[in-house]
């Protein structure tokens, strides 16, 4: 018995890899319900879409590649299913390669279950580089700065774009991401202009972000596929980040099993050490 | 038109890049000075001044700034080439990883392009197949593979070997409990005080404790950062290249 305790603070990765792929893959095939608790932060960017004026456009930035797609997409789906449904018209934009496609084929879905039409309901300004000088100059003048949507139309063409000249005609801004793409939103817009911004970030990524929240330069955070899923559930419409929430829910639980199993194999070895 | 504008431009960055290359290191190594200074000047006065004739300038300095950008891609790209090429041609150990890069990159290029421009269906099948297909599991997955990691690196690093460790391994707990709804459904059993269940106390960490330590340390980035863009833009950052190109400085 000592003996096993005492391994208890070893065991071996590949066991935890195994027990941890038959956790996930059977939480996923045999879904059930758990409480989903909606964090301040989720609320608060709900509440910023439900004020967006009608007259304005939303910037959907849609910062992330297939890498983090199992927390971005269903962050980018729930913030658009959201527009769409309160009828606000928004651009896609990106400075990720992947990015505008990855978010279109969301549009797209969404657009055929809400009946909106591209160029009149949403629009792809597609793949922009340039980092900070490129949002500096979109804050001032957007259609110079975009020129075409993705399909190589001129955004004067676009019928939502008509009236659209710079960020006082945005809304809101809303940047799904893996990455610190926020700062350059922040500096160059929130900072400058004072539009407001929300932002959709991996797990890993938001605990840098709370800060940005209690300084006002962030109006929300959907922290990771929780985020979503809170959203999700904020809309009312469940979809693949509260059937994940499982899943997330049991592999978390299963690391503080082997926490504390890795602790009492320690304290064994410390008294016998003694 | 448009195909006539990229010829013009890449035989005119061509040109630039061979030009800057032909000319003697010091003389290169003041260009480049020099257009770091004044780039930066540009965006620096532009940022802090109110409106002026610079912000009519935003947009074409914008626009040189993607074409620079895109050369260095190409750069890259033509990098990545010559090595892979290099491990195939002379097969050295591991030059089928190389070759299925160059295969890749190769159908890609191809497919992408044709896919934009020549509005075939099977060709914009075969495209789907390469990037939903392909690229985005093959990407999941390695972004997948962390989770294992993950599980590992808390089992390990997680032990109560000293009060900080205690303290750390407490947090990371209650902040793992209340990030799922496993933390919202465990704090529906039994009494919990108004504002203390799992889910608001992780919140709390989050937000207040975890706020304070991360502007602490957003702070000496800030200052840093700031120091070493001001290296940066009076070129007093010698590197490698201006060690390589100006025999040190």
């Amino acid at each position: 018995m000592r003996d096993l305790l005492l391994r208890l603070q070893n065991i071996d990765r590949r066991w935890l890899y195994v027990t941890l792929a038959i956790v996930v893959t059977l939480c996923l095939l045999f879904p059930f319900n758990l409480p989903l608790y909606i964090s301040p932060q989720v609320k608060s960017l709900y509440d910023a879409v439900e004020r967006v004026p009608k007259d304005k456009i939303v910037i959907v930035a849609s910062e992330w590649d297939a890498g983090t797609r199992g927390e971005n997409l269903p962050q980018t789906r729930a913030i658009m299913e959201h527009l769409m449904r309160r009828g606000i018209k928004f651009a896609i934009l990106s400075q990720y390669q992947q990015g505008p496609r990855l978010a279109e084929a969301i549009a797209e879905e969404l657009a055929r279950k809400y009946n909106k039409k591209y160029g009149i309901d949403w629009c792809n300004w597609g793949y922009k580089i340039g980092g900070g000088m490129m949002l500096q100059a979109l804050s001032r003048n957007i259609p110079k700065t975009i020129e075409k949507d993705i399909w190589g139309t001129p955004v004067e063409k676009i019928p939502m774009m008509a009236g659209v000249k710079d960020i006082r005609d945005v809304g809101l801004i809303v940047v799904m991401s893996g990455s610190a793409v926020i700062d350059g939103y922040i500096a160059f817009i929130r900072s400058v202009y004072g539009t407001p911004l929300g932002f959709g970030c991996t797990a890993v990524m938001a605990p840098e972000q709370y800060p940005f929240l209690d300084s006002g330069q962030l109006v929300g955070l959907l922290a990771g596929l929780m985020g979503a899923a809170q959203y999700e559930k904020l809309l009312s419409s469940p979809g693949r980040a509260m059937r994940a929430m499982n899943a997330q829910s049991m592999a978390h639980l299963l690391i503080i099993v082997l926490i504390i199993l890795g602790n009492i194999g320690y304290a064994m070895s410390r008294g016998s050490k003694r | 038109m448009l195909a006539l504008k990229i010829i013009g431009g890449a035989i005119v960055g061509g040109a630039a890049i061979l030009g800057l290359i032909s000319l003697p290191p010091s003389w290169r190594k003041w260009i480049i000075a020099l257009v770091t200074f004044i780039a930066g000047l540009f965006y620096f006065l532009e940022f802090v001044l109110p409106e002026s004739f610079l912000t009519d300038w935003l947009q074409p300095v914008g626009n040189a700034l993607m074409v620079i950008s895109a050369f260095a891609l190409g750069l890259g790209m033509v990098n990545l080439i010559l090595i892979h090429a290099r491990n195939v041609s002379q097969r050295k150990p591991g030059w089928y990883n190389s070759l299925s890069l160059l295969v890749s990159m190769a159908a890609m290029i191809i497919f992408g392009f044709w896919n934009r421009y020549g509005h075939s269906h099977i060709v914009g099948k075969i495209y789907d197949v390469l990037f939903n297909g392909m690229l985005v599991p093959l990407q999941n997955t390695m972004f997948s593979i962390l989770a294992f990691y993950i599980v590992s690196a808390a089992y390990r690093a997680f032990r109560i070997k000293s009060l900080e460790a205690t303290l750390m391994m407490i947090a990371a707990v209650i902040v793992m409990l209340g990030q799922v709804p496993i933390g919202t459904w465990l704090s529906q059993w039994g009494w919990w005080p108004k504002g203390y269940k799992i889910p608001e106390v992780a919140n709390w960490l989050l937000t207040v404790v975890n706020s304070a330590a991360v502007r602490g340390v957003g702070f000496g980035i800030a200052v840093g950062a700031i120091a070493t863009s001001l290296r940066i833009w009076l070129s007093l950052e010698r590197g490698v290249y201006f060690e390589q190109i100006g025999g040190g400085g």
